[in-house]
């Protein structure tokens, strides 16, 4: 049995664990030409950089509302979806609806930015032609301000993410027993109370599991799409961690601080670990399916 | 197998002719809900293919609906026309393929002994494993390591160093959990080797979650551009995803480095088209691929299922 | 297994050959071959990866190689976040496989990469004499500062310079207003800004573009591209405010633009536009493509956009691109009026490594290059076939006259096919990715739209012609030596305490700045709190002092 772990686990003490060394970088003040050993060391001071920056609490609230948001709307969406359209009868049209669905998961960022830009442009978007057949005058745009921006970037989320997302539910549904339906019918179930009382308990680990690697990164907001989406009108909202790391770590302009955006980066880590202990912990409370 | 057929059958006749004005109403709403997403999805989608044919100023001044304004085929024919695009498809295909198999290998080999209920120092190995998930060393170390690994510059830096997916991992045990004990203690009984047991029962059953494990490896390996990115200054090896982010970038608007507008222009025209294209061009093959591997793998889950 | 051992054996014996050329010897200064020995001498460089050219086939490579008997090997940073590649790799120690590296960086980034020690000090070759093509230019060119103006405080010059002097690029904030509506309404192109805020109100309240309504045109809407920014362009007419660190001098001292009254006023005047609805805040968030769908329908919506140059709304004949005609800038209730100038930058680019074999030899080739022969080859390609000289193009087509051929106000030399460089994949030249001095080829080409039969289309309104007169406008407001701030070259330690603050302090500032503008929350209402903010959260003294010191160094008389 254990034989089956050899491999995996030598991979993962080299490829994972033997890197980690690099993470004492955070307490150093790095230079290239010392080597990761020979830098100076500093103690906790990109830390305690960190936390003064005028930056901290803005990028950290940032970071976290966003990933609440999304986890609160993104969370929920795909599990839904999955359950309607496991429910649907004809298979072409489930067929298709599954190949549609998730191909938007395939355009870039850039791309999808570039899209979201043109359907909400207040003159010409196509959001702003369709209400005007109404008669409705669209207004808002998408890109000015703080709130606008955390909607634009969640809901667009859903719109890419959501077939995607269902994949694995799909595939825990297809996993349920179609006897079990069988039985139910003859019992009188309707439908909806099939869906409630045999497809979502068949698929509550899978959601169990997947909300709680959810909560391992919390604070690790992808950077691409938050970085072309920001401009000075909702940086306020726009600035988070990722996005601030890669301005002070990559960038030759702020110095390449490679110390300071490791520290920072630790700083998520330990949180997500906090994260994602206490809701592991809830977990094997509740119903004992934690994952340790 | 041919009983389970007729129940299957029976159950779609009895759907059909029993159905209540509640499922009705049911059905109605899902069906409702489904369709506006779909269209939801479908649009912009369709208007991304109708620009990648569409012509460049039209693209440009948002003229472009859902079909191509000014059909033509100079978006695409300007992607083919770089060097090692092809050699690029195929260094992404083999990353694609071998790098698969060798995820799906070390992610089963690695579930099956995870999801045993009695297995002694499994939690350690569990938190060894979830912990690269939150730390890691960073770039850096990760880079330096394959230096000295002799592995920079080499089709193994585009596989090793993402050979297990932490996540996937987890996924895959809890489906694995999944499969009822008492098959498990029925081999045990008759004398079956936990190895037999993995090749004959487990990997059988788990036809499901492979389906999904291969299509998160392989869509990752095929949108891969990180690995390639940091690890590679040999552009013979360059996969797909890095060639043509190279061609987007040449034909951008890099205004400080022009020194007459016209040039501007030019390249900035074919900008827009190429946006267009590239996606097409780069997620068509696994977008043609899937419905088919789907196909496959589907058969196996219901087969299983009933065998099951 | 044979063929095994014999790769093997290929492979011990190659760096034996490579050691073995080594043997040789290198020639005197400004005599070519520059390496003399029997086989010619590997350089390793590291160089972005260009789409578009082949890069070991190459003529310019070619030219290179046989002019100084060496061989190139090249190896390839990724063209994208190439930046952030390289960082990496200086990070990890990772240059130690090259000679040269082939990668434009500014003389501050060039020089934290050589305290990070991935980079050597050439400034030794340059004092021995051996930069015979790099001291040429100098002579020939005193007022461009071309060698100084990549040498740091402490005299270190990180390798042979790159330098492109484009005037339309250091005056790129223009605005261009449309004629069509000047003339519906009857008004004069505007050159004060109250001429320019009548301008303004009398395209929102009337009938600007003749359609009937009086309510569906946009006044002033413009982009964030390159060029755009509603805000450069205008608060120049009250205070001078360059690129980036919005540096200039005050009766001798550097300061910055965000601290001046005249600053403020122009954020008042910007907000009064939008809140009158003349501008529209989609301004800041709008790029070029977005601002392209909106001002280049045939509604004919928008009045005002700023820009470097029109070219992203269509082709130069485009009459859509050709309502829009420059203005000169502003002056001011003050009388104010300047334009938003920087300087062109010189880039270092040819840089040797620590590690390399044969430094001295590595420089000089890449002196070699640094030659109008060289950028004509490197850039443009080979002569006949990529371009030519002009009497040639012209005995070759006797239809053509020197009048069809565009050129800026120099004398017409080179003749360059409009479309060669930018669509095809090449081995003819390296793009732009070489250290190179144009010299005064960027003045001299003519660029020409021809069938390949000689039959030149001539554009009447030639966007370069354009082009150039704009940017006479421009480069006529220009700020004098008494105002601007010339770039400067810091210390190691002085970059650092700038790392710290410099990109922040800009980031805050421009955010404010828009906030305020279009209406939102914002520390600019209240201007104690803005400037306590800046000298107290953002380090603007400590950026202020060592901006003096570092101009008391360069620049004191």
């Amino acid at each position: 049995m254990y034989l089956f772990l050899l491999l995996p686990v030598v991979w993962l003490l080299i490829f994972k664990y033997w890197p980690m060394y690099g993470a004492i970088i955070a307490f150093k003040n790095y230079r290239p030409a010392d080597g990761i050993f020979g830098s100076e060391f500093v103690g906790l001071y990109n830390f305690q950089k960190f936390f003064k920056s005028v930056y901290f609490e803005r990028t950290v609230v940032n970071t976290l509302a966003l990933s609440l948001y999304s986890l609160v709307v993104g969370f929920p969406i795909p599990i839904i979806f999955a359950l309607l359209l496991n429910s649907v009868r004809s298979k072409t049209w489930r067929g298709w609806i599954e190949n549609v669905t998730y191909m938007p998961h395939f355009i870039s960022t850039v791309v999808m930015v570039g899209i979201m830009m043109r359907v909400f442009d207040v003159y010409t978007g196509l959001v702003h032609n369709v209400l005007e057949i109404f008669g409705i005058r669209w207004t808002t745009d998408m890109f000015i301000g703080d709130k606008n921006f955390r909607n634009l970037y969640i809901w667009s989320g859903v719109w890419q993410g959501t077939g995607w997302g269902s994949i694995i539910y799909m595939a825990a549904l297809s996993a349920v027993d179609p006897q079990l339906h069988e039985a139910a019918i003859v019992d009188g179930a309707s439908r909806w109370k099939r869906v409630w009382n045999i497809d979502l308990p068949a698929i509550i680990p899978t959601i169990t599991i997947t909300l709680i690697l959810r909560f391992g990164s919390i604070m690790s907001i992808g950077f691409d799409k938050v970085f072309l989406m920001q401009n000075d009108t909702n940086i306020a909202a726009a600035e988070v961690i990722s996005t601030y790391v890669y301005k002070v770590g990559l960038k030759a302009d702020s110095g390449m601080q490679f110390s300071y955006s490791t520290a920072i980066n630790m700083f998520n880590s330990i949180i997500n670990l906090i994260a994602i202990s206490t809701v592991n912990a809830i977990s094997n409370r509740i119903n004992g399916s934690g994952m340790w | 197998m041919s009983i389970a057929k007729v129940g299957v059958s029976r159950l779609k006749r009895k759907n059909k002719i029993g159905i209540t004005t509640g499922e009705k109403v049911y059905y109605f709403v899902v069906n409702l809900c489904l369709a506006v997403f779909f269209l939801l999805i479908l649009g912009p989608l369709i208007n991304i293919v109708a620009s990648s044919f569409s012509d460049s100023d039209a693209v440009g001044k948002g003229k472009v609906l859902l079909w191509p304004v000014r059909p033509t085929l100079e978006g695409y024919a300007a992607v083919f026309s770089y060097k090692g695009i092809w050699r690029s498809y195929a260094m992404t295909t083999f990353y694609t393929v071998a790098g698969t198999l060798l995820n799906l290998a070390f992610t089963l080999s690695a579930a099956y002994p995870l999801a045993r209920r009695n297995l002694p120092l499994k939690k350690p190995v569990v938190m060894l494993f979830m912990f690269t998930m939150l730390f890691a060393g960073g770039m850096i170390p990760g880079y330096i390591l394959l230096k000295n690994l002799n592995m920079l510059n080499t089709v193994w830096c585009m596989i090793l160093p993402g050979l297990i997916s932490v996540y996937n991992l987890i996924v895959c045990r809890t489906f694995i959990q999944g499969i009822p004990t008492d098959i498990e203690e029925a081999a045990k009984i008759d004398g079956c080797s936990d190895i037999r047991y993995f090749f004959s029962i487990v990997l059988p059953l788990s036809k499901t979650v492979i389906a999904v494990l291969a299509l998160y490896y392989a869509v990752g390996h095929w949108n891969d551009y990180f690995s390639a990115w940091l690890y590679l200054t040999d552009s013979k090896l360059y996969p797909l995803q890095l060639i043509l982010r190279t061609i987007l970038i040449q034909n951008s608007f890099d205004p400080e480095s022009v020194t007459t507008e016209e040039n501007i222009l030019g390249n900035k025209s074919l900008q827009d088209l190429l946006k267009y294209a590239l996606i097409i061009v780069s997620s068509a093959p696994i977008l043609i691929a899937y419905p088919f591997a789907k196909k496959y793998f589907m058969k196996g889950v219901m087969v299983g299922s009933v065998k099951g | 297994m044979k063929k095994l051992a014999l790769l093997l054996v290929v492979a011990l014996v190659l760096p034996l050959f490579a050691a073995f050329a080594e043997g040789g010897d290198l020639s005197e200064p400004g005599v070519l071959p520059i390496w003399t020995g029997s086989e010619p001498a590997v350089i390793r460089v590291l160089t972005p990866e260009n789409a578009k050219v082949i890069w070991e086939d190459n003529e310019y490579t070619k030219w290179i190689e046989e002019s100084c008997n060496v061989k190139l090997e090249f190896s390839f940073l990724p063209a994208t976040d190439t930046a952030a590649k390289f960082a990496a790799m200086v990070a990890a120690d990772e240059l130690k496989d090259f000679d040269v590296i082939n990668y434009q960086l500014s003389l501050t980034n060039a020089k934290m990469y050589a305290d990070q020690g991935a980079i050597r000090d050439v400034s030794d070759f340059f004092a021995e004499g051996l930069a015979v093509n790099c001291d040429a230019a100098v002579a020939k060119h005193p007022e461009q500062y071309l060698i100084s103006s990549i040498t740091t405080a402490e005299g270190e010059i990180f390798g042979v310079p790159k330098i492109q002097i484009a005037p339309q690029n250091e005056t790129k904030y223009k605005m261009w207003i449309n004629q069509g509506w000047l003339d519906n309404l009857g008004l004069e192109l505007p050159t004060t800004i109250d001429e320019f805020y009548e301008m303004l109100v009398a395209f929102r309240d009337e009938d600007a573009n003749g359609n009937g309504d009086t309510a569906d045109e946009i006044p002033f809407i413009t982009s964030t591209g390159f060029g755009g920014t509603a805000t450069k362009f205008l608060t120049n007419a009250f205070v001078f405010e360059g690129d980036n660190d919005m540096f200039l001098l005050v009766d001798g001292e550097v300061s910055v633009s965000y601290i001046q009254d005249g600053w403020f006023e122009a954020c008042d005047f910007l907000k009064k536009l939008c809140d009158e609805g003349l501008l529209a805040k989609d301004s800041f968030t709008y790029n070029n493509d977005a601002l392209k769908a909106v001002a280049c329908v045939e509604e004919d919506l928008v009045g005002v956009v700023t820009n470097s140059s029109c070219a992203f709304m269509g082709v130069a004949t485009d009459p859509i691109r050709l309502r829009y005609v420059p203005i000169a800038p502003l002056t001011g209730p003050e009388g104010v009026c300047y334009s938003a100038y920087a300087a062109s930058a010189t880039q270092t680019c040819w840089m040797v490594t620590p590690w390399a074999n044969n430094p001295e030899l590595c420089f000089r080739v890449g002196d070699f290059q640094f030659t109008e022969e060289g950028y004509l080859r490197g850039r443009y390609g080979i002569e006949p076939d990529n371009w030519m000289y002009v009497d040639d193009y012209m005995a070759l087509y006797p239809n053509v006259t020197l009048e069809l051929l565009i050129a800026g106000d120099h004398e017409k030399k080179y003749v360059m096919w409009n479309d060669i460089r930018d669509q095809t994949v090449n081995n003819l030249y390296w793009y732009e990715h070489m250290p190179y001095y144009a010299g005064d080829v960027d003045f001299e080409n003519c660029y020409v739209a021809d069938d390949g039969e000689g039959n030149v289309t001539n554009f009447e309104n030639n966007a370069t012609v354009r082009q150039n007169t704009i940017t006479g406008y421009y480069q006529a407001v220009k700020p004098g030596a008494d105002v601007y701030v010339p770039a400067l070259a810091y210390s190691t330690e002085e970059l650092a305490v700038l790392a710290e603050y410099q990109t922040t302090i800009r980031t805050y500032v421009n955010e404010q700045r828009t906030k305020y503008i279009i209406g939102d929350e914002s520390d600019l209402a209240d201007r104690d709190l803005f400037m306590k903010q800046l000298y107290e959260s953002f380090g603007l003294q400590e950026i202020l002092d060592i901006a003096n010191a570092a101009y008391a160094r360069q620049y004191a008389k």
